[in-house]
């Protein structure tokens, strides 16, 4: 029985000692991450793991609009099911941005609007798109956060470039979860706030009510 | 006069080094000339300036064809430390090891890339050695000295000199193996945990050092029992501070299996028969996994000649695992250098070279093999 007993725990220290040598190897001669791209790296982290977005997002001073933004699967005239974004606003407008197509915009006014409907997917903080963007803009590098305010509550702002434009990410300061945008690309200019939310059969049921 | 007499005579200790060395001479030998084979054509691809390879820091060095792909990953690790950006491919599916060594010659005032295939190919030759004297201890002398040759100068050897860690877990595979035999429990923690911080393969060595505990059991003391089973779990612990590491500076223990699906690689419990099935399409968008499926079908093939050469159950159940595991994740990507590790594979090898007509064959294939298949770095990676 004693000899059973020295023989594991001589076998747990060795293991702890692997462990614990391992990790302080690690921890000693890798460089940690910056805060900066931590920060980054989080919140797109937290865009990525939804697939629902609710937002009010306000473009060129205007009165603020209430969105939902679904990444999934959707089909249109009969075609086969696309990965893609759709987004309802306003009381009747739907931006459906399918992977490979052309944006198709309903319900709003023409002139300007495939512009525009860029702007509102970007602004209604649609997963996959915002994640994508996040994303490139830590893989490009030279990211830099800094203190900011949302709604007079703290958060840490961090600015992506666009292709046209600036995007500022807004995350809340302990979790980096993102809470809203700013965005300026073109002639357009705007801001928003989100709030990631999981996807409920009922939520589903409501978005898939307004077409 | 004795007294000068003995002042003269070389210490015991430097004449049996001077012999260790002159007996191990051939393996010297057979590593030069295939890196010199390996060496030689990268240098050839760089003269012709074939742009096809990965990136401008790689064709900026005339070795370049030898540290890029997974090598500007290590460095990358080397440099910055890790970062998972979600849904990209990012550094946290590499292990720290390599990079951890690239990091400390670095320190040296050694430049990445050089220090990268400094490590790559001194630790083959250290692996060559260790590997002939496990192979020596299992299998006697002669089917050692062939499956030595064959590691030397296999077909996709050229790897053990890229800026991989390859050739290290190689070398720390056998170590841990040859040490365990050997009753040295400490050494054979030290290399199994080394292995598995390197490659997460090298979790698998726990086998052959399990069963060489099991066999050694009754003659242990309680306390050297311990070491014994602290050597069989050494190299899960060494893979399990990777994770604990990634949580304390990514807060996320799971970076690396998140930054593998990005790869392409998810695992799943039907993955092997849907990596089969799913393989002709597969290689009609990527004639090049040809190269990999033919690499697991040899493998195959000579883990059963290494059954016939008597090679243990422990050894080759891990060896099997290395080549079959991967094809769980979907895709044979890959295999021909994952397979590399499986010992085994190498010892049935030689046991197929065992007359001289299929040694002379197999050698001379192997050299031409090993240039062509260099030749192909910049249009596939490893």
């Amino acid at each position: 029985m004693r000899s059973a007993l020295v023989t594991l725990l001589t076998a747990a220290a060795v293991a702890a000692a692997v462990l614990g040598v391992g990790w302080t190897l690690q921890a000693a001669a890798l460089p940690a991450p910056e805060r900066a791209d931590l920060v980054v790296a989080r919140a797109a982290a937290w865009v990525s793991r939804y697939r629902f977005v609710e937002s009010a997002f306000a473009i060129r001073g205007g009165p603020a609009s209430r969105a939902q933004c679904l990444q999934g699967w959707f089909s249109t005239g009969g075609r086969r099911s696309q990965r893609g974004a759709k987004l309802h606003f306003g009381r009747h407008a739907t931006v459906l941005a399918l992977e490979g197509r052309t944006l198709e915009v309903l319900g709003v006014a023409n002139g300007e609007r495939l512009r525009l409907a860029v702007v509102q997917l970007e602004l209604a903080g649609c997963p996959r798109l915002l994640s994508h963007t996040i994303a490139t803009a830590l893989q490009s590098s030279g990211v830099r956060i800094e203190r900011a305010t949302v709604g007079d509550r703290p958060a840490i702002a961090f600015g992506v470039a666009l292709r046209r434009g600036r995007l500022e990410v807004y995350v809340t300061p302990r979790t980096y979860r993102p809470i809203a945008l700013s965005l300026t690309e073109g002639r357009f200019s705007g801001h928003s706030r989100i709030r990631l939310t999981h996807l409920t059969p009922a939520l589903l049921t409501a978005f898939d009510g307004r077409g | 006069m004795s007294a000068g007499a003995r002042a003269v005579e070389p210490a015991p200790l430097l004449v049996a080094a001077t012999q260790w060395v002159k007996d191990r001479a051939w393996i010297a030998g057979w590593w030069l000339g295939g890196r010199t084979l390996v060496l030689a054509t990268a240098l050839v691809i760089h003269a012709i300036d074939l742009r096809a390879y990965s990136s401008s820091a790689s064709r900026a060095h005339a070795l370049g064809l030898l540290t890029g792909w997974d090598g500007l990953w290590y460095r990358r690790v080397a440099t910055d430390g890790y970062l998972l950006i979600p849904g990209r491919q990012s550094d946290p599916a590499f292990f720290p090891l390599y990079p951890l060594l690239l990091r400390g010659a670095h320190s040296f005032g050694v430049g990445y890339v050089t220090a990268g295939l400094l490590l790559s190919n001194l630790a083959l030759l250290a692996a060559l050695v260790a590997f002939e004297a496990l192979t020596r201890e299992l299998f006697g002398s002669t089917l050692a000295r062939r499956a030595t040759v064959y590691v030397a100068i296999f077909p996709l050897s050229y790897v053990f000199s890229m800026a991989y860690p390859e050739s290290l877990v190689l070398g720390a595979i056998a170590m841990a193996g040859l040490a365990a035999l050997r009753g040295r429990w400490t050494t054979a923690a030290v290399c199994a945990a080394a292995a598995a911080l390197a490659r997460p393969e090298g979790v698998l060595v726990a086998l052959p050092v399990l069963a060489s505990a099991w066999r050694q059991r009754h003659a242990l003391s309680p306390l050297r029992r311990g070491l014994a089973l602290g050597a069989v779990l050494a190299p899960a612990a060494a893979l399990a501070s990777y994770p604990v590491y990634l949580g304390s500076v990514l807060h996320d223990p799971l970076a690396w299996s998140q930054a593998e699906h990005a790869w392409g690689r998810k695992f799943s419990p039907l993955g092997f028969a849907d990596t089969l099935v799913h393989l002709p399409q597969a290689l009609a968008g990527r004639p090049w996994l040809a190269r990999d499926a033919v690499c697991f079908a040899v493998y195959v093939v000579l883990l059963v000649a290494a059954r016939r050469a008597g090679a243990s159950t422990a050894w080759l159940i891990g060896a099997a695992a290395m080549v079959t595991v991967p094809l769980f994740s979907g895709s044979f990507e890959s295999i021909g250098r994952f397979g590399l590790l499986a010992l085994p594979v190498f010892w049935g090898l030689a046991w197929v070279g065992r007359t001289p007509p299929a040694d002379r064959a197999i050698r001379a294939a192997s050299l031409v093999l090993l240039v062509g298949l260099t030749a192909t770095i910049p249009l596939a990676f490893p």
